[in-house]
């Protein structure tokens, strides 16, 4: 049974008003998510939500924001009544951000947002540090590109087998002379070569791009050898059966005629920047085609060089290279690894649920910087709060001596923590031994206004309300 | 071992071709076979001949892997017009003339499936056979058709030039990522493919595919048992063109090119391509002359769809959703390895045993081994009536038996292949028996198959004999 509670906003003067929107300034009420016939109070207020209230849309949806053209398949994946998509919200309004390449700019995300979910693998376009440092999560959609990646590599063998864009040009340049029929039988001899059936392709890398990537190549005839030091047992299952795996990338590639990186690029010390160099490059046969449509800087752009020209190898990838683009044994694509409708809105259905997830259930997975969190179902009647806080010590103990001191059970805990980070999800029973009221709004500022946490959440039934945060010492909701 | 005796003809021939090989002869009586008489008109210098191999007269470079399954004990290969005595002709796409086929020729094989470079009617009407190499290609066609696919699915091609564009302006690294939106598109997952022609590229083509997880229709009106074991199971059979292809992204034609009436010029036509999906690629790496481009012009400017094709088109090759390769369809290592094999062994086959498989202009002929005791002589006729018993007559009069014999015919010609048992024989004169069924009116030519390479051949030109 639902409690309708009519709450007025207060109006807590502060110096930096001028930084917060408004959300209403009408009365928020509780919707009919939380059961039970105890009342629940949590007023909100809020250091100066200064825009109209008229200017705010539906009260009780998640306002999401997208910046670059997001997929309308996968935005469908967000029911319309809960929430509302749009390219440009006032200031303050918006509770998640989903974007493709867009560059975001930390004035961009408002302190009302929850999350950010990039419709895509790599989140180099997002600061991603600075959204940790803030306790904002960034999710990503591992496995969204994946087949879009897969067929390009695909089409790379081919492309690396026989001198087929030399020829297509050829034969463009004998249509504009007109003898297109006359020389295209003798000229073709210039552009054959072989075929893919029986060769050994090496696949470094044997995530989601990787295995699909060993699949395809086998059931073409390939034979498959790999190699990933992380490989998990999930990956591993995703693997064609006969694949040979290898201890190292200089083995793996040894006897491979055809090379596929797919692993990620990693920046820094013990990282994978030019993780193909001298080395394992020494290793290759002399005509190994190297296919790279991972990440341009794995590659190291003057080994490979010495490479092409001491031999008939190949170098196909589809990121730019300033020292190989014109060499006659390199074919560059422009980045359309993941550049298919089915993969934009596969990485956007994913996106959008990887936020509803977060949003309603306070379910972390798919974050590129906080650790993956799922608590049960919450039971009928519970409350569920989420806290983001630094990860330092004692701020478990802390939490829990809130609940504590106010007198509520908690009936479910997860605790979960990555980097500087760390997640909590609470559910917590609303019914008290003396029967009164909760007072959510005093316990969460309380919990959240401690040194150390950078926010928090109350998943109460209205989408869109519960939010608070410390920043530096103040209080936003 | 029992050592031929040879009787030379005392013309004003050079000598004839046979010389005793003793380690290729079977058990047998003793046979003689003198060979004389006629007049070779196109016969090589004598001292580049070679006793006892076959030469193989070669045009094009062919595989030295397709021609190491010839054993050089038996066989020498020989280029062009080097090959003054060949005994069959192995080419590629050398356009063949009458005056290069050597009157000792008996067979030509083309390495490749094709065979519009030979003369082939005028070659049925001397007798003799012309082999291709079916299947042969079929893997590298396969492989180009996929390549096909993946690339009329994204503009890789005109992304890559873009490519090289901006890296002649510097301009690559900060364009990349805006540009690129010019060049995607859609992925072969879960597309539908229709397979028109369920031979061996067009099975080969379906198999691989659906591997790659495309839904597969196909249509072939003469689709065989032999091949329809080859597809895979899933696939959907439409019972015409326009019903395969109107609810598929992508068309690959698999089928010959046929000249005339019915055949197959133009036969993706304005009805056909009328059914397509407006978005539909069509995979054409058969023959340029199955799509007429006029129609194919049409439907590209109306919608967006995509044309890719291994053959060149006068009117689509500038046209911006056209992807033209060079005819590159056969042209890997592989595949020229794999018809040379062919090739090879389909002459050695003929040759040494008679046997007929491959052929564009001779039916499919094949008489089990030859038995102990026995010669086998093969006979080239036209296919008239009465010929079959004019040639056992003569065996008949010359009191020898036939322990097995094969009859085909094809078209204007008739090919046998006799078994004559040579045991309780005394001395046999093939010689004369040879000579007879040569000059029978209709008979185009004969050989003895006769453990010495490169003898017994003996052709009835004009009424004229040549041997």
């Amino acid at each position: 049974m639902a409690t309708m509670l009519a709450r007025t906003v207060v109006r807590v003067s502060q110096t930096n008003k001028g930084r917060f929107a408004s959300v209403a300034a009408r009365a928020f009420t509780s919707t009919a998510a939380v059961s039970g016939n105890v009342p629940v109070d949590f007023e909100h207020f809020s250091s100066g939500w200064d825009v109209d209230s008229s200017a705010v849309g539906d009260i009780g949806k998640y306002h999401i924001e997208t910046f670059n053209k997001i997929s309308p398949q996968g935005l469908a994946r967000f029911p319309s009544e809960k929430y509302e998509i749009k390219e440009d919200w006032e200031q303050n309004n918006a509770h998640a951000i989903l974007l493709r390449s867009h560059k975001l700019q930390e004035s961009e995300v408002d302190v009302s947002i929850r999350a950010i979910a990039r419709c895509g693998a790599g989140t180099n376009n997002v600061p991603v540090a600075r959204m940790t440092e803030l306790g904002i999560p960034v999710f990503n959609t591992p496995g969204a590109n994946a087949n879009a990646v897969k067929e390009l590599v695909i089409c790379g063998l081919f492309l690396g087998s026989r001198r087929l864009i030399q020829g297509i040009n050829h034969m463009k340049s004998l249509g504009e002379q007109g003898l297109a029929k006359e020389r295209v039988e003798k000229d073709k001899a210039m552009f054959g070569g072989r075929e893919i059936v029986g060769k050994t392709l090496a696949i470094i890398g044997m995530g989601h791009i990787g295995a699909a990537t060993a699949r395809e190549a086998s059931a073409l005839g390939m034979n498959c050898v790999g190699y990933d030091p992380a490989l998990s047992i999930e990956s591993a299952l995703k693997l064609p059966r006969d694949i040979q795996i290898m201890d190292s990338i200089s083995s793996a590639v040894s006897n491979a005629d055809y090379i596929s990186l797919n692993i990620p690029y990693i920046k820094g010390e013990g990282g994978t920047h030019g993780i193909i160099g001298k080395d394992v490059i020494s290793h290759m046969k002399n005509d190994a085609v190297v296919l790279n449509f991972a990440r341009g800087e794995l590659v190291d752009s003057e080994a490979m060089k010495d490479f092409l020209d001491n031999g008939s190898g190949r170098y196909i990838s589809d990121f730019p290279d300033e020292l190989l683009w014109n060499h006659e044994n390199v074919v560059l694509l422009p980045h359309l690894g993941a550049s298919t409708e089915e993969a934009e809105e596969t990485a956007a259905a994913m996106a959008a649920d990887t936020i509803q997830a977060y949003l309603e259930h306070g379910t972390i997975k798919n974050s590129v910087n906080f650790p993956a969190a799922a608590l049960p179902d919450r039971e009928k009647g519970s409350i569920r709060l989420t806290v983001v806080n630094k990860n330092i010590p004692g701020m478990l103990a802390t939490i829990s001596e809130v609940f504590a001191t106010h007198g509520i059970n908690i009936q479910q805990q997860i605790n979960v923590s990555r980097g500087d980070v760390a997640y909590n999800v609470i559910d917590v029973d609303p019914n008290i031994v003396e029967g009164g009221s909760v007072d959510l709004k005093d316990l969460q500022k309380e919990l959240t206004m401690h040194d150390g946490v950078l926010s928090s959440r109350i998943l109460f039934g209205r989408p869109g309300v519960g939010y608070a945060r410390n920043i530096n010492g103040q209080y936003f909701v | 071992m029992i050592p031929t005796t040879l009787s030379i003809a005392t013309r004003t021939l050079r000598p004839s071709i046979l010389r005793p090989s003793l380690g290729s002869l079977r058990h047998m009586a003793d046979i003689s076979v003198e060979h004389g008489r006629g007049t070779w008109k196109t016969y090589g210098d004598i001292t580049s001949y070679q006793p006892g191999k076959f030469q193989i007269k070669t045009y094009n470079k062919i595989s030295p892997i397709g021609l190491s399954e010839f054993p050089s004990s038996q066989y020498e290969i020989k280029e062009g017009e080097a090959a003054t005595n060949a005994h069959a002709v192995l080419l590629r796409s050398h356009k063949l003339k009458e005056e290069e086929v050597n009157l000792t020729v008996r067979a030509i094989a083309r390495c490749g499936a094709g065979t519009n470079n030979v003369p082939v009617e005028r070659m049925t009407e001397l007798g003799i056979p012309v082999f291709n190499t079916p299947g042969a290609n079929a893997n590298a066609v396969k492989e180009l058709v996929l390549a096909g696919m993946l690339l009329g699915s994204r503009r890789i091609v005109d992304g890559v030039n873009h490519m090289k564009k901006l890296g002649e302006e510097g301009l690559q690294k900060e364009r990349v990522e805006k540009d690129k939106a010019m060049f995607g598109g859609r992925e072969l997952k879960n597309k539908t493919l229709a397979v028109i022609g369920l031979g061996h590229i067009g099975a080969a083509t379906a198999r691989d595919a659906e591997h790659l997880g495309c839904k597969i229709i196909g249509y072939d009106p003469s689709l065989s048992i032999e091949n329809a074991l080859k597809l895979p199971r899933s696939i959907e059979l439409a019972d015409s063109i326009v019903n395969a292809v109107k609810n598929a992204d992508y068309i690959s034609i698999n089928i010959p090119y046929i000249k005339g009436e019915g055949g197959t010029h133009g036969i993706i036509g304005k009805d056909v391509i009328g059914s397509f999906k407006e978005d539909a690629v069509l995979l054409n790496f058969a023959r340029g002359e199955l799509v007429d481009s006029e129609a194919m012009k049409q439907f590209l400017d109306s919608g967006d769809g995509r044309y890719i094709s291994d053959f060149p088109d006068d009117l689509l090759w500038n046209h911006p959703n056209t992807v033209l390769l060079p005819h590159l369809g056969a042209s890997t290592a592989e595949a020229e390895d794999a018809a040379a094999s062919m090739a090879a062994s389909t002459i050695r086959s003929f040759l040494e045993t008679g046997t007929i498989r491959n052929s564009v202009n001779f039916p499919s002929t094949s008489l089990p081994n030859c038995p102990d005791h026995s010669i086998r002589f093969t006979v080239v006729t036209r296919n008239v009536p009465g010929m079959l018993a004019h040639i056992s007559e003569v065996f008949g009069h010359a009191q020898l038996n036939i322990l097995q014999q094969i009859n085909q015919s094809k078209g204007n010609v008739a090919y046998n292949v006799v078994d004559v048992d040579t045991s309780g024989h005394g001395v046999v004169d093939f010689k004369d028996v040879q000579e007879k069924i040569t000059m029978l009116d209709g008979v185009l030519s004969s050989r003895v198959i006769y453990g010495v390479p490169g003898t017994g051949y003996a052709k009835n030109l004009e009424g004229d004999y040549f041997v």
